[in-house]
C-alpha cells in the first residue's frame, strides 16, 4: 500500500552535497509491520520524516513515494496535511522531549483529533488510552507530561498516533530508554496493533525488532543492504554487515565489527560496506552493488552474495 | 577489595523546612568486591544504582554506613584519603557527550588527570599518545572537540581518561546503553583487553540483562534502593531466588531475538 | 570555532561600532578645531564647510566635540561594562557553584539591588557626586552588575551537574581549577551576548544622565550636547541632531552586534544540525 522508489534526500554541506538517505526502494503491504534496522547514523529517521514531509527547509527530495497508488511526495504542503497525521500516523521518537509540558494528555489528543476532523469526545479518548494499555485513563487524561512514567509516556505518544485512525503507523524508536519489562509491555501492545494496520518500525534495537516484525530492511550509510522476511533474517542474515550485525548482538557472540560507521562526506567507493568486511573482494572496493533478488522475497546489496 | 557495609541514603525532596518527604534512594546496602572480578549491578531506573556508584567514588556521600577499600574506610574521606580514593576508583559515564567538556580538545580532556597530578607537560604528552592508542584511535583525534566524533569514539575517550592514572578499581554506569549493538561490542571488547591488561577490576552497572549474563562474574540485583539478590552468574540465570529477578530474566527471555511476539 | 560564522547582523553591528571606534581614536588628529575652544562671535552657526557640522551656542565647533566625546561614551561604557562583568561573574559564579545557603543569601542580596528602580539609584548616585565622570561610571556599575551576576550564575547552575564536571572532580580538581577550567569557558557565550547589548543601554544611560545634568559636565558629551541643543531646537536644530544621530549609530551598532552574537550562540552550532539522523 505504500510503495517507494528511489527515494533520495540531499543536503548542501560546507563539504558538498551530502545524501543520507540514497536510492531506497522499497514496498509496504496493507497491514504489514515492516523494520527498517540501522545504527546511528544511517538515514532511518531522516527517512521516515521524508515519508510525512517533514524535512527541514533546506532538504532536496526526490524519488517517487505512492499510497494507495496516489503520488504523495510531490504533494503542496495543504494537501500533506490531509495525509499527515490522519493516513499516516507518527509515534515520534523521546516523547518526553515531544510532548508539550503545558497542555494536558487531553489538550495534546484533542489537538490532534480536532485537526483531522475525527470525533473528539472524552469516551473516544478513553477508549483510545485502554487500547494503548494506559490505566486509568480519565485520570490520566487531565495529567501533564510531566507527571506520567517513561513508559506511559511512550503509550500515549502511540494513542496520538493511531487517534485518527490511520492506514499506516510510523513509529520512530518507540522503545528508546525504557527499562526491560516496559519495552516488553510496550512490544507486546504494539503487536496487538498489527493486525488492524500497517506498521513501519524505526528501531536499532535488533530484539524488538525480531518480535515485531513482518519484513526487515537493513540500512547502512543511507542506503538498503538486505530486506528479506523476519523469520528468514534472524535465522540467516545474508548480507556481511546484516550477519555481522546480529554477530555482534550479547545474545549471540559479540563479535564487533572492525572500523567506524562512515561519515556523510567520507563514504567509501565501490561498496560503501567494504573497509568493514570480511569477504570483500577486489570488485567490491570498485563498483558499486546494487540491490538485486536472490530469492522469493529476499534483496541484498552485495556481490559476494548475489 | 571493597567492601560496602549497611549503606543508606535519602534525598528531601523539598527545601521547604516543614514540608520535608524524604525519599530512600538507598536503603541497606551490603555487598563486596572480589579483586579481579566484574561485577555486574542490574535494576531499573530509578532503583539507585547510579547513586551507588557515585557514592563509591565519593561524588555523593551516604547517610549511614561503611566503605571499605583494600583496608581503609573511604566512606567520609578527608583530603588524604580522597587523594588514595582517586588513584584507586575511576568511573566511567553512561553519555560520553555529557562527560566532555564540548569546550575542550580532546588532547586537554586526556590531559586533565594528569595535570591535576602535577605531572609536567613533556610527561603529559607521552602519557597521552599512549593512552590514545591504548583504546585504538588516533592521533588525528587529538585535536578534536566531542562533537566531531561519534558516540562510540568519545567513549573510549572517556575510558581512556579513566585509566590514565592506573586505577584498580572501574566503575562503568551504563556506558554502552546509549550505543549501537555493534559499537558496544566493541566498546566491551576493548573493556576486557584493558581489565586484563591492567590487572582491574570491574563493576558495570546495567540494565541489559543480556550483556550482563556474558560478561559477568557475579550478578547483584537492585530494586528501589535494596539489593534484592547477588550471586553468581550462573546461579542468578538459572536459579533466580527473588521474585523481582524471576521477572526480569522472563521478561528479558521473551525479548530474545529468538522468540516472536504472537500475533 | 566560530570560524566563518558571521551573520548579517552581527556583520552591520561590527561596521557600525568599527566606525565609531575609528572615529574616537582619531579624534585628536581627525577634529579640525579644539572641541572646547569657544568663539563668540561663530555662534549657531549651520553647517559649512569650515564647520562641517556647524557650531554650538558658544561657538564651539560641533563636528569636533562629537569626536571627543565618542572617546569620553566608549570610555564609560567600556568602564562600566568592565567592572559589571568581572564583579558580577565572579560573584554569581562563586555563589552559584557554592550552592546551598550561600547561595540563597546572595540572591537576595542581588535581588534587594534589582527591588530600586535603576534609574533612580543611577540618578542619586550620580547626584551625590556631582556632575563627573567618577560618579557616573560608579552609578551606572552599581546598576548593571546585577545582570552579570544573574546571567552567570543560571549558566554555571546549567553546567554544574554536568557530568564532566564530576569527573574533574572525581580526578582531584578542586572548586577553583573548575570554575576556571571548566565553567568558565562554558558560560561565556550568553556573557558575551549581554556585554554588548549592555553596552548599548549603558551608553544610552551615561548620556541620557549628562541630558540631566548629572554626567559628564567638563568634557564633551554626547547627552549632555543635546541637552545644550534643547533650547536651540527650533533655530538650530543641528546643535541637537548630530550628538543625537551619533548616540542612535553607537547603541544601534553594540546592538546588532549582540543580536547577532546571540543568533550565533543560541541554536548551537550547525554542526548539530547532522544530528538529526
Amino acid at each position: 500500500m505504500l510503495s517507494i522508489r528511489d527515494l533520495k534526500v540531499a543536503f548542501e554541506s560546507p563539504q558538498g552535497p551530502i545524501t543520507p538517505v540514497d536510492s531506497v526502494d522499497m514496498d509496504i503491504l496493507d497491514k504489514e509491520t515492516f523494520t527498517i534496522i540501522g545504527e546511528s547514523g544511517c538515514g532511518k529517521s531522516l527517512l521516515a520524516n521524508s515519508l510525512l514531509g517533514l524535512l527541514p527547509r533546506d532538504a532536496k527530495v526526490c524519488g517517487k513515494v505512492h499510497m494507495d497508488g496516489k503520488e504523495i511526495l510531490s504533494l503542496k504542503e495543504k494537501e500533506w496535511r490531509k495525509i499527515r497525521g490522519n493516513k499516516i500516523g507518527l509515534v515520534f521518537q523521546n516523547p518526553s522531549a515531544s510532548l508539550n509540558p503545558v497542555f494536558t494528555m487531553h489538550n495534546q489528543l484533542y489537538e490532534t483529533l480536532k485537526y483531522s476532523n475525527k470525533p473528539s469526545s472524552r469516551d473516544k479518548m478513553v477508549s483510545l488510552l485502554k487500547k494503548t494499555g494506559i490505566k486509568n485513563p480519565l485520570r490520566r487524561l487531565s495529567q501533564y507530561p510531566h507527571q506520567l512514567s517513561g513508559g506511559m509516556k511512550q503509550r500515549f505518544a502511540i494513542a496520538l498516533g493511531i487517534a485518527t485512525d490511520p492506514e499506516i503507523l510510523i513509529a520512530d524508536e518507540p522503545t528508546n530508554g525504557l527499562d526491560v519489562t516496559v519495552k516488553l509491555k510496550i512490544v507486546e501492545m504494539l503487536s496487538k496493533l498489527h493486525a488492524e494496520r500497517s506498521i513501519l518500525l524505526i528501531t536499532h534495537d535488533l530484539n524488538v525488532a525480531s518480535n515485531l516484525s513482518d519484513k526487515i530492511a537493513v540500512m547502512y550509510a543511507g542506503e538498503l543492504v538486505e530486506i528479506a522476511p523476519a523469520k528468514s533474517f534472524f535465522e540467516k542474515p545474508i548480507h556481511p554487515y546484516s550477519s555481522q550485525l546480529l554477530a555482534s548482538h550479547p545474545e549471540k557472540e559479540m563479535i564487533p565489527i572492525p572500523g567506524f560507521t562512515p561519515q556523510l562526506t567520507q563514504r567509501p567507493h565501490g561498496c560503501r560496506f567494504h573497509p568493514r568486511c570480511a569477504l570483500a573482494c577486489r570488485k567490491c572496493k570498485t563498483e558499486h552493488p546494487q540491490l538485486e533478488k536472490i530469492e522469493e522475497e529476499r534483496y541484498v546489496r552485495c556481490f559476494a552474495c548475489a | 577489595m571493597l567492601e560496602v557495609k549497611t549503606l543508606d541514603k535519602s534525598y528531601s525532596s523539598s527545601t521547604i523546612p516543614f514540608r520535608k518527604k524524604s525519599v530512600k534512594v538507598l536503603e541497606n546496602i551490603s555487598f563486596r568486591i572480589n579483586k579481579h572480578e566484574t561485577l555486574c549491578i542490574v535494576g531499573e531506573s530509578g532503583c539507585g544504582k547510579t547513586t551507588l556508584a557515585k557514592c563509591l567514588v565519593s561524588l555523593e556521600k551516604p547517610d549511614n554506613g561503611k566503605i571499605i577499600l583494600e583496608g581503609r574506610d573511604v566512606t567520609f574521606p578527608d583530603r588524604k584519603t580522597l587523594s588514595f580514593l582517586h588513584t584507586k576508583v575511576q568511573m566511567i559515564f553512561q553519555n560520553a557527550d555529557t562527560s566532555l567538556n564540548p569546550r575542550h580538545l580532546i588532547y586537554d580532556s586526556l590531559a586533565e588527570p594528569l595535570r591535576l597530578q602535577g605531572q609536567n607537560e613533556d610527561k603529559v604528552r607521552k602519557r597521552v599518545f599512549q593512552l590514545l592508542t591504548h583504546v585504538g584511535l588516533s592521533e588525528e583525534h587529538l585535536h578534536r572537540h566531542p562533537h566531531q566524533l561519534s558516540g562510540g569514539q568519545n567513549q573510549r575517550i572517556a575510558i581512556a581518561r579513566a585509566i590514565a592514572l592506573h586505577p584498580d578499581l572501574l566503575i562503568a554506569d551504563e556506558i554502552t546503553a546509549a550505543l549501537d549493538v555493534s559499537v558496544q561490542a566493541q566498546i566491551l571488547q576493548l573493556l576486557k583487553t584493558l581489565k586484563k591488561e591492567m590487572d582491574m577490576t570491574l563493576l558495570f552497572i546495567s540494565h541489559d540483562l543480556t550483556l550482563v549474563k556474558r560478561i559477568a562474574d557475579r550478578v547483584a540485583v537492585m530494586q528501589d534502593g535494596k539489593l534484592v539478590e547477588i550471586n553468581d552468574t550462573n546461579e542468578i540465570f538459572h536459579n533466580p531466588q527473588s521474585p523481582y529477578t524471576k521477572e526480569l530474566i522472563s521478561s528479558m527471555a521473551r525479548l530474545s531475538l529468538n522468540s516472536h511476539t504472537p500475533k | 570555532m566560530i570560524k566563518g560564522i558571521f551573520n548579517r547582523s552581527m556583520l552591520i553591528g561590527l561596521i557600525l561600532i568599527g566606525a565609531v571606534v575609528f572615529l574616537a581614536l582619531t579624534a585628536p588628529w581627525l577634529a579640525p578645531q579644539d572641541p572646547q575652544k569657544t568663539n563668540f562671535d561663530q555662534r549657531l552657526l549651520s553647517p559649512s564647510s569650515e564647520y562641517p557640522f556647524g557650531t554650538d551656542h558658544l561657538g564651539r565647533c560641533i563636528l569636533s566635540r562629537v569626536l571627543f566625546a565618542a572617546r569620553i561614551s566608549l570610555f564609560i561604557g567600556g568602564s562600566v561594562i568592565g567592572i559589571s562583568f568581572i564583579a558580577g561573574t565572579l560573584i554569581g559564579s562563586i555563589s552559584a557553584y557554592a550552592g546551598g545557603i550561600v547561595d540563597e543569601t546572595v540572591m537576595r542580596f542581588v535581588d534587594g539591588f534589582l527591588a530600586f528602580p535603576s534609574m533612580f539609584i543611577a540618578l542619586a548616585i550620580a547626584g551625590i557626586f556631582g556632575g563627573n565622570m567618577t560618579g557616573l561610571i560608579i552609578a551606572l556599575s552599581i546598576v548593571e552588575w546585577t545582570a552579570y551576576a544573574r546571567v552567570s550564575r543560571g549558566s554555571v547552575l546549567a553546567v554544574k551537574n554536568m557530568d564532566y564536571i564530576a569527573v574533574s572532580r572525581m580526578m582531584g580538581g578542586r572548586a577553583p581549577y573548575i570554575l576556571r577550567h571548566h565553567i568558565l569557558p562554558n558560560i561565556t557565550s550568553p556573557l558575551l551576548v549581554i556585554s554588548t547589548l549592555g553596552m548599548g543601554n549603558v551608553i544610552l544611560a551615561a548620556a541620557g544622565l549628562s541630558f540631566l545634568g548629572l554626567g559628564v559636565s567638563s568634557a564633551p558629551e554626547w547627552g549632555m550636547m543635546v541637552n545644550e541643543g534643547r533650547l536651540f531646537l527650533q533655530s538650530a536644530p543641528h546643535v541637537m541632531f548630530f550628538p543625537g544621530i551619533f548616540i542612535v549609530i553607537t547603541v544601534l551598532g553594540f546592538n546588532f552586534l549582540g543580536d547577532g552574537l546571540r543568533d550565533i550562540f543560541d541554536p548551537r552550532d550547525t554542526k548539530q544540525r547532522w544530528r538529526l539522523f
